[in-house]
């Protein structure tokens, strides 16, 4: 038995993916790929694989992890390219190592960058935009209605506290716009590092909102990026695939 | 050039994937480098179309040819739809995402009726002009195939030209004419005159309807001689050698049947006296299992599925089951791959397959009695007696399953209320089984779901003369029902006879009923298969409108002689043998199936599949039919 991480990226052509539609691509990439993946035991078996934080769809990334079971012993670079010869395009596998640690993938994020670019009708300075950032930062609290579903399965919205796991945001304008967003009245890319994984997560449609509610404008569209997704050892950002996580 | 489609566009719309393409397996080309484009278009959403077998056939073969690129095309949803039409976006292929309307070929399947108005709707938002009439130069050929085909009117005015039949050599004769037709450059009427000529197409446009003065067909003749007067359907000879895919496009999203489909044969031997696909399939043709096995294996190696399922009209009825699913369990088990076995006839060799193979839960199994006495089921030529359907819910039970589906008809030709009142019975029966079964053996939470759909005629059946019940009739029975299914364990459920009405009307409709499908259209109808969006009374103003009698042709008998919309389409079958099914209907005699003898329906006519072993002496004709087939009806 052994145990593979690796990190893929999902471009364009994929984005538009639900994670649950995600881990059915992965399970047949495998299993047209031949490798020795390891299965649960029970009536319905389960190939024994764990995904990162899942991405929101429409977003691309190039940092996506996953920790695979394997049930005989198989070298990282064929896994890498076995693997990569049996997914779609638009996913690949960029990176993997062997991992060790008894913690999963899920269970080791903490934080996210993004990309995130926002093009409004209206036409926004850069002074403008970028003093409201500065001054949603400046607040010690930020609360946003965030939707969730309530007991009876309705619909509701919830005041939530943002401030705490925005870590850092950034704004300048988009130098080269992408086709089809000509014609908008302003276009600005935001980086932001936001808490990520199961102890604090906060997504970034949220944090744009706590930002259009700054701003008194709401964007018209957006594309967003995942540049990067981190765990933490000894207090310190690590990348998923550092030695210190995997052992 | 693609179209662009924002993401703020895809963000705004329920499941965006239907829209983005780039599954595994779809077929990437370029272009340019191909001379002509085929839009395969499916008259509804992606997990729907998707779904469909004769598509992926179709569209891997066509992607054969060097000289062609054929891309799927599907109806956008609703909401999608709208945001097209607001961002002046056309129709556009998964593929590519370029506009249909650029292509050489728009091809629509006709799966069920209820899916015309979305043929008008694509049209539209591809910016063709929707009557065939007002295409001109240099616009794509529209054409369609599939099973409704078989009945062409009530589109004749929208499409240039039908595939009536199989459709794996046709597809590509005509694409061999075009590639020539298009170098030369020479007219769009020269084109259909040029493809006239290849067996099963029709040309609408070279045919005219006459009617009577009470408003039923006189003829629907060819306005030249040298158009034929009867245009036969093509079947495939040979299924072992025919092309299938060897690869299948894997979508990214849950689609409806979302696993390997494999089939087994093309028609059904039973001929129920209902169903249109027993006959319009004849006859029946099977591929051997060593040719399955292989298809499955590579299937499963290029898709990588966790499922197969064994597709056919009915799966007991394949003669080599044993064999093929003996080989596939042994393939397939050591890779955690799944068979799934639907339309199985339920006796002990099934359960124990299913046993086998299927690692569900044993919820539920699904019957289909069809009629609720046996003096409707004679008449039906269903050949399922209450003792059959008994012996194998018992079966069932003593299994561990304890959840059963019936799915039954009502507005049987000859129906009465006792025959609709034995659903009910038949219901209670089978419940009882469940209570004979030891406590210890048998599953818990017995349910028993007794489904009625409204009996809808079609062409090229025996009923094809018959008048469907009306809309208060048939809502008078479901009421009925509704009283007499009682009891904790038993549910009851129905279908909209609103819709069964409309399906009635365009499956035996003439080509006057395109202006009502059009004003449909117009006045806002589309995905009318989809309760949510299926709106009765803005049809109902589409017929008045048209000043047409919907009744006219749901719901009046016909008489014995009269000439049908589709009398000048040959399935192989006979009218004359579709007529003394009609009569031996009427007195209740059964017809045996073409596995036991041959009755001489017309469709050895083809000299292919089980009709040859009579002819070539393998199966012994216990009960030779008198006239066989006439060429001159």
């Amino acid at each position: 038995m052994s145990k593979i991480r690796v990190r893929f990226s999902r471009g364009e052509a994929v984005k538009f993916i639900s994670h649950l539609d995600l881990m059915k691509v992965f399970e047949r990439a495998i299993r047209r790929s031949g490798l020795p993946i390891d299965y649960s035991k029970g009536f319905n078996p389960h190939p024994q694989m764990v995904f990162g934080l899942p991405l929101p769809v429409g977003m691309t990334s190039d940092c996506e992890y996953a920790d695979f079971t394997l049930a005989e012993e198989t070298g990282t670079e064929e896994f890498m390219q076995r693997l990569n010869a049996s997914l779609p395009e638009g996913i690949r596998v960029t990176a993997a190592a062997v991992n060790n640690s008894k913690k999963n993938i899920m269970a080791s994020i903490r934080g996210a960058e993004y990309l995130l670019q926002i093009f409004t009708n209206e036409v926004l300075s850069l002074e403008n935009v970028s003093a409201g950032l500065e001054n949603m930062l400046k607040c010690e609290s930020i609360k946003v209605g965030k939707e969730s579903k309530g007991k009876d399965g309705r619909r509701v919205l919830r005041e939530t506290e943002i401030r705490p796991m925005i870590l850092k945001a950034a704004i300048e304008p988009v130098r080269v716009l992408p086709e089809g967003y000509e014609g908008f009245g302003s276009a600005y890319l935001i980086k932001a590092e936001l808490k990520a994984g199961s102890e604090a997560n906060l997504r970034p449609d949220l944090f744009l909102k706590a930002f259009a509610q700054q701003l008194g404008t709401t964007a018209d569209a957006v594309r967003m990026h995942r540049s990067a997704l981190y765990s933490e050892v000894g207090g310190a950002k690590a990348d998923p695939l550092d030695k210190a996580c995997l052992s | 050039m693609p179209v662009i489609i924002r993401d703020d566009i895809l963000q705004s719309v329920e499941k965006p994937a239907r829209y983005t393409g780039g599954e595994l397996n779809s077929i990437i080309k370029d272009p340019s480098k191909v001379s002509i484009r085929f839009a395969f278009c499916f008259p509804d959403v992606y997990e729907v179309g998707m779904s469909h077998l004769g598509m992926r056939i179709l569209y891997n073969l066509l992607n054969e040819r060097e000289d062609t690129y054929c891309e799927r095309v599907f109806a956008p949803w609703t909401d999608m739809e709208a945001r097209m039409r607001e961002n002046g976006i056309p129709l556009f292929s998964l593929e590519t995402r370029q506009a249909v309307g650029s292509f050489d070929f728009v091809g629509f399947t006709l799966q069920y009726e209820m899916s015309y108005t979305n043929i008008l709707n694509m049209l539209d938002l591809a910016g063709i002009p929707l009557e065939r009439a007002d295409r001109g130069e240099g616009q794509p050929f529209v054409c369609a195939g599939g099973p409704c085909a078989y009945n062409p009117e009530p589109l004749a005015d929208f499409i240039d030209f039908f595939m009536l039949g199989e459709g794996e050599e046709i597809i590509n004769e005509v694409m061999d004419v075009y590639g020539e037709w298009k170098k030369e450059g020479a007219s769009r009427e020269e084109f259909l005159n040029r493809i006239v000529k290849i067996e099963g197409i029709y040309v609408p446009g070279f045919y005219e309807p006459k009617y009577k003065g009470d408003g039923t067909l006189e003829a629907v003749s060819p306005l030249k001689a040298s158009y034929p007067a009867k245009i036969r359907k093509r079947i495939i000879k040979d299924l072992d050698n025919i092309y299938f895919p060897e690869k299948a496009i894997v979508p990214y999203i849950n689609i409806v049947h979302d696993r390997i489909m494999l089939e087994l044969f093309r028609g059904c031997t039973r001929g129920c006296r209902f169903c249109q696909a027993g006959y319009i399939y004849r006859p029946v043709r099977e591929r051997t299992p060593g040719k399955l096995a292989e298809l499955a294996g590579k299937l499963q190696e290029s898709t990588g599925y966790g499922e197969i399922s064994l597709t056919s009209l009915s799966t007991s009825d394949y003669s080599g089951l044993p064999e093929l699913t003996g080989e596939l369990i042994k393939e397939m088990e050591p890779k955690k791959v799944n068979l799934a076995l639907p339309s199985l006839r339920i006796d002990s060799f099934s359960l124990d397959l299913m046993e086998k193979v299927q690692k569900v839960r044993k919820s539920g199994l699904t019957f289909a009695p069809e009629a609720g006495t046996q003096r409707l089921r004679d008449i039906i030529n269903k050949g399922v007696t209450e003792e059959d359907l008994l012996n194998s819910v018992g079966l069932a039970f003593g299994g561990g399953w304890s959840g059963v589906k019936l799915y039954f008809m009502i507005g049987l030709p000859f129906e009465t209320m006792e025959d609709v009142e034995g659903i009910a019975k038949l219901g209670r029966l089978v419940a009882d089984e469940y209570f004979k079964v030891p406590k210890e053996k048998r599953g818990k939470g017995l349910e028993v779901s007794i489904s009625t759909s409204s009996f809808v005629p079609k062409p090229f059946t025996p009923f094809q003369w018959e008048a469907q019940d009306s809309i208060e009739t048939l809502r008078q029975k479901q009421k009925f029902l509704r009283d007499k299914i009682s009891g904790r364990h038993l549910k009851y459920s129905w279908h909209d006879p609103e819709l069964s009405m409309l399906e009635a009307v365009f499956a035996r409709g003439d080509r006057r009923v395109g202006r009502v499908l059009a004003r449909a259209w117009e006045l806002g109808c589309s995905f009318d298969s989809w309760g949510e969006h299926f709106k009765f009374d803005v049809w109902m103003q589409a017929f008045n409108d048209c000043g047409i009698d919907p009744a006219f042709y749901a719901n009046r008998k016909r008489d014995p002689d009269e000439v049908f919309p589709w009398d000048h389409i040959d399935i192989g079958v006979t009218k004359k043998h579709l007529l003394r099914e009609y009569q031996k209907a009427e007195k209740g005699e059964v017809t045996p199936n073409c596995m036991t003898s041959c009755v001489g329906c017309g469709a050895t006519v083809f000299g292919q599949g089980i009709c040859s072993e009579y002819s070539g002496g393998g199966r012994k004709q216990q009960n030779i039919a008198s006239d066989g087939r006439e060429e001159s009806e």
